[in-house]
């Protein structure tokens, strides 16, 4: 679904992206892990098109995305959870659910209440709250909102950036098991994170990132049992 | 005597208003001023008096072409001065925005001519009266218009979705682009409302005094920054209150102490307003970005 062919991104004259490829395909979840400064946040943005690669491509369902600007990639179905939520502090949780639903303002066939009770019935306290200012929500609730916003998009595949940080370790386990059922709505998800063990738990695939490079690629429960390595790689 | 005055000095306050939202707004998009909004100010009233005196072309819809070319000159602006500079050093797009506020100036002084022009309106309607004081409809129509055109924008952005995606865009824009929101329409949709803002402004202006000139946007210009400094930089309501209450102030120095020193009124409540409470009046870009 999504493929990421020998990329190399450049920051000025600092590379933070090596030769990396990846794939995501149907109905998968596949985590990045990778410590500070490890190209995490780069790959990120360069599926977004906030940055743009050097060298190599993205293909999104057969059609390459780099080089386009970010709102269009969003429009082909790549909805984001971006990394510390980055939720609209002063509009509304309607008024954000209702940002995520943008690229389909003028579908006629697009029925934004009916998109919104789903969320409500995936995240019930975010419906108690709907009038309030984003900003009045707790850390763990602006994160269900984020990714509430993500889905009404309807998107074809969510890409989440570190969606544990700064959350208590009750939240975080509440989080993945989210993320978990947002999966099952059919929707791949690719999630970078710190919290290795965490995303191992919920993921298919993973690959490991260090100083750019993709340093190990290998299904979940494969990379679980090389813990260890792993860790190396993190830096733990 | 005193409310005879206030209704110049509100319909004043009306003006530096509409001109202000234009500085908030833009300035809550892309934390930036427009330096050359002043002169789409003027460039509104003068191809309104263009329309008028050269074609005879009457007033509503004199005004009307006023405005739409005023507006597509304000998104000419952000073409030119802005849009190729978004990633270069802040003093650089400061730098070309000034250069196209002092192009635009002398581009009305080589067309229209360096002196004043009359704007002359004739409603053919009596003044308002109640009780002692008179109020000539032209005061009315200035303040009308205004709380008009101004109630309009806060519906726009509270409920309509381009509203809402604008103030997505002055909170995060990296977040709104996340959105699918494209960001450089809302930039667009920006200029273009607040140059609209400001043709309107700036016809005011001119039925108010009757006399354009080509400089007549620097100093309204300066006071709706004023003005909108003194609201809160960003916020949109910030900007209604602060131009409302920097024309009364004005008014009231220049009523009761010396009118030599209109100007100083104005820019000294600018100061005090710095020193004393920087955010503004209603706090930078808190509600309405």
């Amino acid at each position: 679904m999504l493929k990421i062919e020998n990329v190399t991104t450049h920051y000025g004259p600092i590379r933070a992206l090596n030769d990396v490829s990846m794939t995501v395909a149907e109905n998968e979840i596949v985590c990045l892990l990778g410590g500070n400064a490890s190209g995490k946040s780069t790959t990120m943005k360069t599926i977004l098109g906030l940055v743009k690669p050097t060298s190599g491509q993205v293909v999104f369902l057969g059609e390459r995305i780099d080089g386009l600007p970010t709102h269009a990639i969003v429009k082909k179905g790549i909805s984001p959870v971006p990394e510390s939520r980055r939720v609209f502090a002063r509009l509304t949780i309607r008024e954000n659910l209702e940002m995520g639903a943008f690229i389909h303002r003028k579908s006629p066939d697009f029925h934004i209440r009916d998109e919104m009770a789903k969320v409500f019935d995936l995240f019930p306290r975010l419906k108690e709250r709907v009038a309030q200012d984003a900003m009045t929500l707790s850390g763990g609730e602006q994160q269900m909102l984020a990714i509430g916003r993500a889905l009404m998009a309807k998107p074809k595949m969510i890409i989440m950036d570190e969606p544990s940080m700064g959350l208590s370790p009750k939240l975080v386990g509440e989080v993945f098991e989210i993320i978990q059922q947002v999966s099952t709505m059919g929707i791949p998800i690719f999630v970078v994170e710190q919290n290795l063990r965490k995303a191992l738990s919920i993921a298919d695939r993973g690959y490991i990132l260090n100083g750019g490079r993709i340093v190990l690629a290998d299904t979940a429960k494969n990379l679980l049992e090389n813990e260890n390595v792993i860790k190396a790689y993190l830096g733990e | 005597m005193f409310w005879q005055q206030f209704t110049n000095w509100i319909s004043l306050g009306a003006m530096y208003a509409m001109l202000a939202i234009g500085y908030t707004m833009v300035y809550g998009i892309i934390k930036l001023i427009n330096f050359a909004h002043g002169e789409i100010f003027m460039c509104g009233a003068f191809f309104t008096w263009w329309f008028m005196s050269v074609f005879h072309i009457p007033l509503p819809v004199a005004a009307l072409l006023g405005i739409m070319m005023a507006t597509g000159l304000g998104i000419a602006v952000e073409r030119i001065a802005y849009r190729p500079l978004r990633n270069a050093p802040r003093f650089a797009v400061v730098i070309s925005v000034l250069g196209v506020s002092i192009f635009l100036q002398n581009m009305a002084r080589i067309i229209w001519g360096a002196e004043f022009q009359v704007f002359e309106v004739d409603f053919g309607i009596p003044p308002l009266i109640l009780g002692t004081v008179i109020i000539p409809f032209k005061k009315i129509f200035i303040f009308g218009t205004s709380v008009i055109c101004m109630a309009s924008l806060a519906v726009f952005v509270k409920k309509t979705y381009l509203g809402k995606a604008m103030r997505a865009t002055a909170a995060d824009w990296e977040a709104a682009e996340m959105m699918g929101i494209n960001v450089n329409m809302v930039i667009v949709l920006t200029f273009a409302i607040g140059s609209a803002m400001a043709a309107v402004a700036g016809i005011l202006f001119a039925v108010n005094y009757n006399s354009i000139d080509p400089y007549m946007g620097f100093n309204a210009g300066m006071k709706a920054f004023a003005a909108a400094v003194l609201g809160g930089i960003g916020n949109i309501y910030g900007a209604m209150l602060g131009g409302l209450f920097l024309g009364v102030v004005e008014g009231v120095g220049s009523a009761y102490i010396s009118s030599m020193y209109r100007d100083a009124f104005a820019f000294g409540l600018l100061i005090l307003a710095l020193i004393f409470r920087p955010k503004g009046l209603l706090g930078e870009g808190k509600t309405g970005e």
